[in-house]
């Protein structure tokens, strides 16, 4: 048996347990002690970002319909024999998956049949089954969540944005694609893809839980030992640079909604050096924009007094190996005059510096937001799956945020907020008045 | 006061709740009431002083909230503060408790009411949120139904009371009813973390008690009109028109079986074959067969036994969307109900409930059904009771399940690009 190797997270009163197996697969075990439930997520490092790559086999470099990976992980979900839901129910497990920019998530959680649960699981993720029939199916399915998405104020500004931004770069194109470009999508396609990206080799399997990480990494072994796969090999894939500067400074839409919503931001010049940058990165950019922003912020309550946003206006700042932005907004029935007083008060601070007091604030709201993350097992699997393949080591994130000093926030925000890397969109109310920019 | 010791989390979660009668002229004044007390406390006398306060406490999270369980409205309020031995905190959740108690008791005041204003502040706000629903289609389809069956009842005013009635809330009235509903309502605390049950009491008589006498228990209240209704009506059906790309269709039914009922378990495996799991009725027939919907599932409102349909399709496929929606309530009323979704269903159920363990606040969620129907299982009894359920049990209740309202928000033409 492959050896786990251990890790004590002292402080934080965890262990994690770690092992790669001959396959190339890497288990990651997390065991909970009280915990009722186990939560098992695997995960493969490929998502709406990876649609230009060479097919191992035919070794063609070959460019996929938008929208193909999230089109995938619906149809694993069906198999010669029946539904795979059928099968997790029958043990009494609740399964799901999720399709991001760069992964696809199969989970399941259950409070027993732990071992039963998780040779299912890997079972169904290892064994596709497409056919003409079932593949036309699944695109009226799509289409449905397709269109109900396109209705969600959140979602149609977060895309424009993403569009203002990124413009043809894959990182601004809708997870599940459009209803034309699934329309494309034929089992050909899902079986060239399957084969590129679901090699145990790009992949991590995460449980946590009341297990016993040597069980987990034993049944796991033996499951992959019973299969076969090809020698793993390195994927080939292609991306658009990182465009330089934004590609739509404004991008607009019209929904039926109470009052407009407007998001905007700034993207990042250029992607980090390296994970470890990556991570100080984030933590920094996350730190600034809630010190600055937030909802601790004395700027955010002038926001309200002032009516030019309501509670749910929101600051966040996202990082992948492609792509990096600030998101910034919320419901305004002034939206032109938010963006200006946000982006005044963002000018004011690049000049001042964030104040120290609102510095400490955000630091040690970012710990203690950490420490509590670990009370969900859902919210860890989450986080861990999607930076540990990002080459992100999340247990960092305590020492990184404890070192980390005001003059490298302030250093941050002033390399951020440029007025090149700008972009907004706003969703304007469909049938009420038009504001103008 | 509750408390559950435990170092099963990281965080320390205190919960407190008064329970309060849903009704139609008290609803906007109480929905309106968590806004205020967030607006400010005696000592931060402002929303960014109390905001600032409750970050600066490693990340805390403090807040009020208005529930709506079944006929009750609730005042709810929540504390959750990282393990001070973690984070390297001395004190944290002694200093955590001190504010969560002032923000229930001693809000900032101007004069005899809340500040005027902060009420000016909070009822635009408030206002914006009430317009706001429209903004999520599938919450306002599902609260446009829910308006419509029980327009007549209680259950039918919504959580966040009517926007119309906010212009006449004074500050003075509004703090005069705050404080008599916070010293003379009856109050549930619990507390759930690592605590010992000295340390716990002391640190809840120390912050608590600068408001309150802790040690004097308030007469309980009678329970609130909790009952499972059925309706002599036909089938209300409704459509309304917008421009969406994607048409809502819900049900509202009746089942006339509550928590209160030996038959609840029965019923809680009717909504789980019908449409609470991806094996269920709605989910295998109207998405994965008929590839309708993206969703089709249904909901069980457990205290007064009402169930909910909801599924999102395209509007020129409503006849046929309905049609087999009503043949699933059809087949289960039949007993044309397999031997596996009877299995999976119990087996998923045993699972929620077993599961509902690890959240640190189930109890108190147990403890609010006990109290408002007088009935108080345990999670093993339910369990216990939920296995035992046989297709006799789903069939009996299926029976006694009455379609009431159909509402339809029908696409016109999807909003543009």
């Amino acid at each position: 048996m492959t050896t786990l190797t251990v890790r004590r997270l002292e402080r934080l009163r965890e262990s994690l347990y770690e092992a790669k197996i001959a396959n190339g697969l890497t288990v990651y075990v997390l065991p909970k002690e009280g915990y009722r439930q186990t939560y098992a997520a695997f995960t493969t490092k490929y998502g709406s970002l990876d649609k230009d790559f060479v097919d191992p086999e035919t070794k063609l470099r070959i460019r996929v319909p938008d929208g193909i990976a999230h089109f995938l992980e619906h149809k694993m979900f069906e198999e010669e024999d029946g539904d795979v839901f059928h099968r997790f129910a029958s043990l009494g497990a609740q399964a799901n998956a999720y399709t991001t920019f760069d992964s696809t998530t199969y989970l399941f959680s259950s409070t027993g049949n732990v071992e039963e649960n998780l040779n299912v699981l890997l079972d169904f993720v290892q064994n596709p089954y497409f056919t003409d029939q079932n593949v036309e199916k699944e695109k009226g399915i799509i289409a449905q969540e397709i269109k109900m998405y396109q209705d969600t104020p959140n979602w149609r500004s977060y895309f424009g944005l993403l569009k203002g931004f990124y413009g043809d770069h894959p990182a601004a194109i809708d997870i599940a694609g459009t209803v034309e470009s699934i329309g494309k999508i034929t089992k050909e396609d899902l079986y060239q893809c399957y084969r590129t990206f679901y090699h145990p080799s790009n992949m991590i399997m995460f449980v946590v839980g009341a297990v016993n990480p040597e069980r987990v990494l034993e049944l796991i072994e033996a499951n992959q030992a019973r299969k076969s796969f090809s020698d793993r090999q390195s994927i080939t894939r292609f991306y658009p640079d990182w465009p330089e500067r934004v590609a739509v400074r404004q991008t607009e839409s019209q929904l039926v909604i109470a009052q407009p919503r407007v998001l905007f931001g700034f993207k990042d010049r250029h992607g980090a050096a390296s994970p470890g940058e990556r991570l100080r990165h984030d933590v920094t950019m996350e730190l600034w924009i809630d010190a600055v922003l937030g909802q601790g912020s004395s700027f955010f309550h002038e926001l309200i007094e002032q009516d030019l946003t309501d509670q749910g206006f929101s600051v966040e700042y996202e990082q992948g190996e492609r792509y990096g932005h600030s998101i910034l907004g919320g419901n305004s029935k002034r939206p032109w005059d938010l963006v200006e007083r946000v982006c005044a008060e963002l000018e004011r601070v690049a000049k001042e510096g964030v104040d120290e007091t609102d510095f400490m604030r955000a630091k040690r709201k970012a710990i203690g937001r950490f420490v509590t993350l670990f009370d969900s097992p859902q919210g860890i699997a989450h986080v861990f799956v999607a930076q540990t393949l990002r080459e992100i080591d999340i247990f960092e994130t305590l020492s990184v945020l404890e070192d980390i000093h005001i003059d490298k926030v302030n250093e941050a925000l002033r390399e951020h907020v440029h007025e090149d890397q700008f972009a907004v969109s706003l969703v304007q109310q469909l049938g009420g008045g038009k504001c103008d920019g | 006061m509750q408390l559950k010791t435990t170092r099963k989390y990281k965080a320390f979660n205190a919960y407190a709740v008064i329970d309060l009668p849903l009704q139609k002229d008290t609803a906007t004044l109480h929905a309106l009431l968590p806004a205020l007390l967030l607006h400010g406390t005696a000592s931060l006398p402002a929303p960014a002083l109390l905001m600032r306060a409750v970050e600066s406490l490693y990340g805390a999270n403090m807040h009020a909230r208005i529930g709506k369980h079944g006929n009750v409205q609730t005042l709810e309020y929540i504390l959750q503060t990282p393990d001070e031995r973690i984070v390297g905190e001395n004190g944290l959740f002694e200093r955590a408790l001190q504010l969560f108690a002032e923000m229930i008791f001693s809000p900032h005041v101007e004069g005899a009411g809340f500040s005027g204003r902060a009420v000016g502040i909070e009822k635009n706000l408030h206002k914006q949120k009430i317009a706001n629903l429209i903004n999520d289609k599938m919450s306002y389809a599902a609260e446009k139904c829910i308006a419509m069956m029980a327009a007549n009842e209680p259950y039918g005013i919504p959580r966040l009371g009517y926007a119309k009635d906010l212009e006449a809330l004074e500050p003075t009235r509004l703090l005069d009813t705050y404080m008599t509903i916070v010293h003379t309502k009856p109050m549930h605390l619990y507390l759930v973390g690592d605590l010992g049950e000295e340390e716990a009491r002391s640190a809840v008589a120390r912050s608590f008690g600068r408001y309150v006498n802790t040690g004097k228990p308030r007469p309980s209240e009678p329970p609130p009109f909790m009952q499972a209704l059925l309706s002599s009506r036909t089938v209300a059906t409704a459509t309304e028109d917008m421009v969406v790309n994607q048409s809502k269709l819900n049900f509202g039914l009746r089942s006339g079986i509550n928590y209160a009922s030996d038959d609840y378990p029965a019923l809680l495996v009717y909504n789980g074959i019908l449409g609470g799991f991806p094996h269920s009725k709605l989910f295998a027939n109207v998405r994965e067969k008929a590839s309708l919907a993206y969703y089709a599932s249904s909901r069980l409102e457990g205290l007064l036994g009402y169930l909910f349909i909801y599924a999102g399709i395209d509007s020129d496929r409503y006849e046929e969307a309905r049609a087999l929606i009503e043949q699933q309530l059809k087949d289960l009323e039949a007993g044309r109900i397999t031997d596996e979704e009877l299995a999976y269903t119990r087996s998923g159920l045993v699972n929620q409930y077993l599961q509902s363990d690890d959240p640190p606040l189930t109890g108190a969620a147990l403890q609010m059904y006990a109290r408002y129907t007088g009935r108080a299982w345990t999670v093993p009894e339910l369990i216990a009771a939920i296995r035992n359920v046989e297709r006799a049990d789903v069939v009996r209740v299926a029976r006694g399940v009455q379609l009431d309202t159909v509402y339809f928000l029908r696409g016109k033409g999807g909003g543009g690009q």
